[in-house]
């Protein structure tokens, strides 16, 4: 055969059937750019110098990771569609006389130039765009915004090959298809009479169970590390569930409303059924994927949010002060705590040393444990052993530094009494499980309380209450009875807060230089002495927070655009099998108008089902989101429960967007 | 009395860029009485199937006019036209054009549903007509589940099911093997005989001799036609031939 000729066919077939390969071209493009992107990030050697930019490379590398994997299962996914409508064009040059290797000729050219466009376009896209995808990343990280314009031949060099490897096995996988199957197999392939599906009991029960398996989990975990334990396989569950659910519970129930004679035996559900239960089997785990992306675009990104959002208050919280210097002490061994004086003297001397001035300058000993309970009963000993929860974290701190905190006379108070802030408990009782240890009578509930980090500072999550007790002795008795109820405790700590002159960046370098450069030898009796700035911990915050909505807003854009990927693919397909079913109705006297209105009833019902299971997965989700959010000391309800609803009608309004630009195609498909 | 009456029907189609013009109807007349079993026979590309889209309003003509029971199908507004269809005219086609997605039943039900019958009345009205036709074990089953000659009978029910004033075929042998051919022309001939007024468009002589009376259409015009008066169907099928013979012959013959 003439020399040139495949490469030309090749061309031809490609701009012929544009209305498939080109969406598929922009796939290859859009991931191979989101790759490189991604790449680009996680081996920019620029990025490591950064504060809190230890996160970012443990982003990107996930980042990575998902984007590569994600990648070769949707180019899979597209292409195998794309063979799927081809089918008929390839059998037919077998039946023209062209040999199979003739049409693996063609193949291999077509590959070759989608290589070709997909990958140099990609990678355009990809350097245009990774100036805008850094520029964000550093905002969401609130770090400074570098200049410059930077390739990474390592990221091209791993796109390419990536990209490539993945065409090849696609290459791969249509040739085999042309080998095995026969020409008349092919010629027909589009329009294999499908059978009516059957129901599938098995299947739906499977579906309901594992389904409503996922949803239990999702409402009984009772705090964070179950939360943390369970998610997984509460999502795995959900996942076969929404298989299970769109393949047989689907059918088990348009079979049961074709049997309501009254309700099938009219124009539009008589259509609409039909039509539903017959295209069930195939379009199934298409519906079941759309759904599955959807959910996962909405979780990650109300999530990523919440967490963002929240992240200005946890700032707030965990840094009171410019400048927190802990003091820990163990009063059981014996020590008796840091000489005041001599650390603030100490402390002020280095500051000054670094050319600032302490403006603001106080401290006070407090002891914190969690407990786990409600009412004025808690138990310390599942409290030591999970953290994290819906526990109760108490900061214990003297009479004497609360006045001395607040400007108020020292609160007259007995050994077993307290001011009680932040719980309304009247009293209150620790316990070894059953076995109560000691206990407090609440005297007053302050309305107010000074800003001190106290056990949110240190890490702890739960619902934080603040006891202040009779003095010192009390506070050093605390230890023993928290060892004697759970059998660990903590040390005293002493904690001073600093507010300092200067720029941001002059007190992350204050800071910096008093934890790494000090000496505090001579500061009293102490175990661990650990200073830390607000800058510090705001980068830190940030650094995860922004790394995580960063992720999350980067893949939900990925998802996204597969999920209208597929729903672009399905309109078409379906109009193309629709349209000789309609052409007959119309024949036998079905109104043009009625065809328009059974249309949108069959497609509206089809495609908003899986927004609407995606919603309802994303209300089960929540509880287990709220859950997980603690663990990053987030715990405002509100702010998070407007994200996910935000983030819901943002991704309804969207997905109703792209649902009735591609209805256009259909209808123009099936009205021609 | 005078079922259908066309007169001097004209069909010419512009081709896409406006540039030639296709007489595909010249100057059509007859009439339908009622009751009456009526093929229509010609060559491809003669205008027989323009003639029977005319009839069936799905094609307008750009002169003359056709009535149905003395209503001129010009008068008919576009938005009733479907229902009028559904409940004057039934088809059966070539390739029966049976839904894929539904079963036996519903696929004959389908016009009853789009008029909006009441279940119990789409009953009332399968049962004895799916017996007739002899579907009823075939009722749940599913289009790709049957012979050819069981789908064009299903398309028969479908088009019978509305008690249609005139059942319009195009073809309706040309998809079916002669033994199923056979069948479904003895179908209509029975169906014929209880009073169904039945027109036909057909290439096969077999088919044509079946009717009571043939129309030759040749170069958009009737061109001649036919009474089978007493004749038994072969020696119809005899005088059928020899006109068609005649006609290829390009005799200047009109009826």
């Amino acid at each position: 055969m003439r020399k040139g000729l495949f490469p030309k066919l090749a061309v031809q077939n490609i701009v012929l059937s544009r209305r498939f390969y080109f969406p598929y071209l922009l796939t290859i493009i859009g991931t191979a750019a989101a790759f490189y992107d991604i790449a680009a990030i996680a081996y920019d050697e620029g990025m490591r110098q950064l504060r809190g930019a230890e996160y970012v490379a443990v982003f990107s590398s996930i980042g990575v990771f998902i984007v590569a994997v994600f990648a070769a299962i949707f180019l899979f996914y597209t292409n195998s569609f794309l063979m799927k409508r081809r089918s008929k064009e390839l059998g037919l040059y077998n039946i023209l006389g062209m040999g199979k290797r003739h049409i693996a000729l063609i193949l291999l050219w077509e590959s070759l130039y989608t290589a070709l466009i997909g990958i140099v376009g990609g990678l355009s896209a990809g350097v245009l765009l990774y100036k805008l995808v850094t520029l964000s990343l550093h905002r969401l990280l609130r770090l400074e915004v570098p200049f410059g314009f930077e390739l990474s031949p390592r990221a091209m060099a791993a796109t390419a090959i990536l990209f490539g490897g993945i065409l090849l096995l696609t290459l791969l996988y249509n040739l085999r298809r042309i080998t095995v199957v026969n020409p008349i197999a092919l010629l027909h392939g589009e329009n294999v009479g499908e059978r009516e599906p059957k129901t599938r009991w098995l299947l739906a029960l499977l579906g309901i169970l594992t389904l409503g398996g996922g949803y239990g989990l999702a409402m009984m975990t009772q705090n964070s590390m179950e939360a943390m334990v369970v998610y997984f396989l509460a999502v795995i569950l959900v996942i076969i569930g929404t298989y299970c659910l769109f393949t047989a519970v689907s059918i088990a129930v348009l079979k049961l409303l074709r049997r309501n004679k009254k309700f099938y035996y009219q124009t539009r559900h008589f259509i609409g059924i039909s039509g539903m239960l017959y295209r069930m089997k195939q379009n199934a785990v298409g519906l079941a994927n759309i759904c599955i992306l959807s959910t996962m675009v909405l979780v990650m990104l109300s999530g990523t949010l919440s967490l963002y959002l929240g992240t200005e208050e946890v700032v707030a919280q965990r840094a009171p002060a410019d400048l927190i210097v802990r003091v820990n002490y163990d009063p059981i061994r014996g020590q008796r705590g840091p000489d005041v004086p001599a650390l603030e003297e100490r402390l002020s001397a280095q500051v000054a040393s670094q050319g600032q001035k302490v403006t603001k300058l106080e401290g006070n000993n407090y002891y914190c444990f969690s407990g786990s309970g409600r009412n004025g009963t808690y138990d310390l000993y599942s409290g030591a052993s999970m953290r994290y929860g819906s526990f109760t974290t108490f900061t214990f701190l003297t009479a004497q530094d609360y006045a001395s905190l607040t400007d108020q006379p020292t609160p007259e108070l007995k050994e077993d009494q307290v001011l009680l802030y932040g719980i309304p408990d009247d009293s209150l009782t620790f316990t070894r499980g059953e076995t109560p240890i000691f206990s407090f009578q609440a005297v007053e509930h302050p309305e107010d309380f000074p800003t001190i980090s106290g056990g949110i500072g240190l890490g702890l999550v739960g619902r934080p209450a603040m006891v202040v007790v009779k003095d010192q002795a009390v506070l050093q008795q605390l230890p023993r009875w928290d060892a004697e109820a759970s059998d660990s405790y903590t040390q005293i700590t002493y904690e001073c807060r600093l507010d300092l002159s200067g720029t941001a960046d002059e007190k992350y370098d204050v800071g910096h230089y008093l934890s790494h450069e000090t000496n505090f030898t001579g500061t009293g009796e102490w175990s661990v002495l650990h200073i830390t700035s607000r800058e510090q911990i705001y980068n830190e915050n940030f650094g995860i927070a922004g790394g995580f909505l960063f992720l999350g807003v980067y893949l939900g854009l990925l998802f996204l655009m597969a999920a209208v990927l597929i729903i672009y693919y399905k309109q078409i397909s379906e109009g193309y099998e629709d349209r000789q079913r309609f052409q007959i109705m119309e024949k036998v006297g079905l109104e043009q108008r009625e065809i328009r209105r059974s249309i949108n009833s069959q497609v509206l019902t089809v495609f908003f089902l899986p927004l609407i299971v995606a919603a309802v997965h994303v209300a089960f989700d929540f509880r287990l989101m709220l859950q997980l959010l603690q663990i990053f000391s987030v715990t405002d309800v509100l702010p998070t429960a407007l994200c996910t609803l935000g983030t819901l009608l943002v991704f309804g309004a969207i997905y109703a967007a792209v649902f009735a630009l591609t209805a256009r195609v259909y209808y123009h498909i099936v009205s021609r | 009395m005078t079922l259908l009456e066309v007169n001097n029907l004209k069909k010419v189609y512009t081709t896409r860029f406006g540039g030639q013009q296709v007489q595909a109807l010249t100057d059509v007349t007859f009439s339908v009485e009622e009751g009456e079993f009526i093929a229509i026979m010609g060559e491809s590309g003669s205008g027989k199937t323009t003639l029977l889209n005319i009839l069936a309003a799905l094609d307008k003509p750009t002169g003359g006019q056709v009535r149905l029971q003395g209503r001129s199908l010009s008068e008919i507004r576009e938005r009733e036209m479907a229902a009028f269809r559904r409940d004057n005219l039934g088809f059966v086609f070539q390739d029966f054009n049976l839904l894929d997605t539904f079963s036996v039943q519903d696929n004959i039900l389908l016009p009853l549903v789009l008029s909006g019958k009441s279940p119990r009345e789409m009953e009332g009205r399968l049962k004895p007509l799916a017996a007739r036709l002899g579907l009823t074990a075939l009722l749940p089953k599913f289009p790709y589940e049957i012979s050819g000659g069981q789908k064009q009978r299903t398309a028969v029910a479908r088009a019978l099911i509305t008690n249609p004033s005139i059942l319009l075929a195009d073809e309706p042998t040309g998809a079916l093997d002669s033994k199923s051919s056979d069948e479904l022309l003895t179908l209509f001939a029975d169906v014929n005989r209880t009073g169904q007024t039945i027109l036909m468009v057909t290439h096969s002589v077999t088919a044509a001799s079946r009717a009571g009376r043939v129309l030759f259409i040749k170069d958009g015009q009737v061109f001649h036609q036919l009474y089978r008066g007493e004749d038994g169907d072969q020696r119809f099928y005899q005088r059928i031939n020899d006109t068609l013979t005649l006609l290829s012959a390009g005799g200047e013959h009109r009826a």
